[in-house]
């Protein structure tokens, strides 16, 4: 789907399992934008799906207790980002939550996913047993360990595609993936508008609050989207790899502003898991983010704006 | 010219002997306790570390564990950047424009 919002132009289409949005200014750059993202995104997914038998990771999960299996460029750039992120949280983004994720039910495409029988929930197998050889172009996976970098390929694939779509144009680009928002080049006059809500799916007539972003990331993690039942449980789709569990819905929602992308939603994705403690924590860092709690009431920190709409 | 003095009687240097022997035994038991009591100390130590997953009791730890811009070895050997996340270079804004947003961030 395209619309034009002179100067800025904007496309809509599927990819990785959600809805992308391609924004340029200004907008005649739209076409060469949308192929740039087009093959960034591919790049990655043959990657780093989970849901593609094809891909390296599913290749990888596949060889756990093996020898290394060596890997592309794109991969060790995704395990590195994946790996860092786990550093960054003490371990609250996992990217060894994949086999968590399987004994929770989600082990298809999200759309595949049928409500099933109790579950018996699984803990991350650790990221520091993940054996990265960057120099080697190899990857070996301990038996058992499963990978999963749907927390951070994502907002990686966001980042890679704005900037190759900036650079393929010379012009303003956003980039989302599901509502994980990369931004790359000049942006246009008074900013990026977005608008921040429970989910990217819905229009933005939904409740929530209109901001504009200048540069950077915009990431936003909720436990509203992405649910399941198992047995008498009611599961979403953010686990905490301590213990294998969705994590406890002290936020709902959390939207995060940073730098790039990816480190957004490493600091969404951590603040649901960590609960109680995201907001000292964002804070500390002087992220701006809003958290919406379980009862609707809202944080803001780090100079996120209020909301004046 | 001092006669030399008398030789230990034989029960005398049998004490002595024996006296030794278990001051040996005793030290060769007390180090073989401490050497044990390290290991099983080590070994219990592992065993907990692999069955909790560490977490910072509080956010200032967790601070100072994300905010050193320095490469991290971890225990296996492999390089991973650890500098810190980020803040964009302009915080997000207030907007009251009639403008239509280009998207929605939201869960997805």
């Amino acid at each position: 789907m395209r619309r034009a919002l002179a100067p800025t132009a904007v496309e809509t289409f599927a990819a990785l399992g959600t809805t992308a949005v391609v924004a340029t200014e200004p907008g005649e750059h739209l076409a060469a934008a949308v192929e740039a993202v087009r093959a960034a995104i591919d790049e990655i997914d043959r990657a780093c799906s989970r849901f593609r038998p094809d891909s390296e990771i599913s290749r990888l999960n596949a060889a756990a207790g093996g020898p290394a299996r060596p890997v592309s460029r794109t991969f060790i750039r995704a395990t590195r980002c994946a790996l860092r992120a786990a550093a960054l949280t003490d371990g609250d983004v996992d990217p060894t939550i994949g086999s968590s994720l399987r004994a929770a039910g989600y082990d298809r495409d999200f759309a595949a996913i049928r409500a099933g029988g109790p579950v018996r929930f699984r803990r991350a197998g650790g990221w520091r047993c993940v054996e990265l050889d960057a120099a080697g172009a190899t990857v070996r996976l301990p038996a058992g360990v499963e990978l999963d970098y749907g927390a951070t390929a994502k907002a990686l694939a966001a980042d890679m595609a704005a900037a190759a779509a900036s650079g393929a144009t010379g012009g303003g680009v956003l980039v989302s993936l599901g509502g994980d928002i990369a931004t790359a080049g000049a942006a246009p006059t008074g900013g990026w508008i977005v608008r921040v809500a429970e989910d990217s799916r819905r229009d933005a007539a939904q409740a929530g609050q209109t901001i504009s972003i200048a540069d950077g990331g915009l990431a936003t993690s909720s436990t509203t989207r992405r649910r399941w039942v198992r047995g008498s449980e009611d599961l979403h789709h953010i686990l905490d790899p301590a213990t294998g569990r969705p994590a406890a819905e002290r936020w709902r929602t959390v939207s995060v502003a940073a730098a790039t992308c990816v480190d957004a939603n490493i600091a969404s994705t951590a603040a649901i898991v960590r609960g109680e403690w995201a907001a000292a924590w964002l804070e500390e860092l002087a992220l701006p983010a809003r958290l919406v709690a379980a009862d609707g009431s809202v944080t803001l920190t780090g100079g996120w704006p209020l909301d004046i709409g | 010219m001092n006669p030399d003095p008398p030789s230990p009687e034989p029960e005398t240097r049998r004490a002595v002997i024996a006296r030794d022997a278990g001051l040996r035994r005793i030290s060769s038991t007390t180090r073989w306790i401490a050497t044990a009591v390290v290991a099983l100390s080590g070994g219990l130590a592992l065993i907990a570390s692999n069955a909790f997953h560490g977490r910072a009791a509080t956010t200032a730890t967790q601070s100072s564990s994300t905010t050193t811009p320095t490469q991290q070895s971890t225990s296996n050997g492999q390089q991973t950047s650890s500098g810190a996340i980020q803040q964009p270079a302009q915080a997000p804004q207030s907007t009251v424009t009639q403008q239509q947003p280009v998207v929605v961030s939201g869960g997805s």
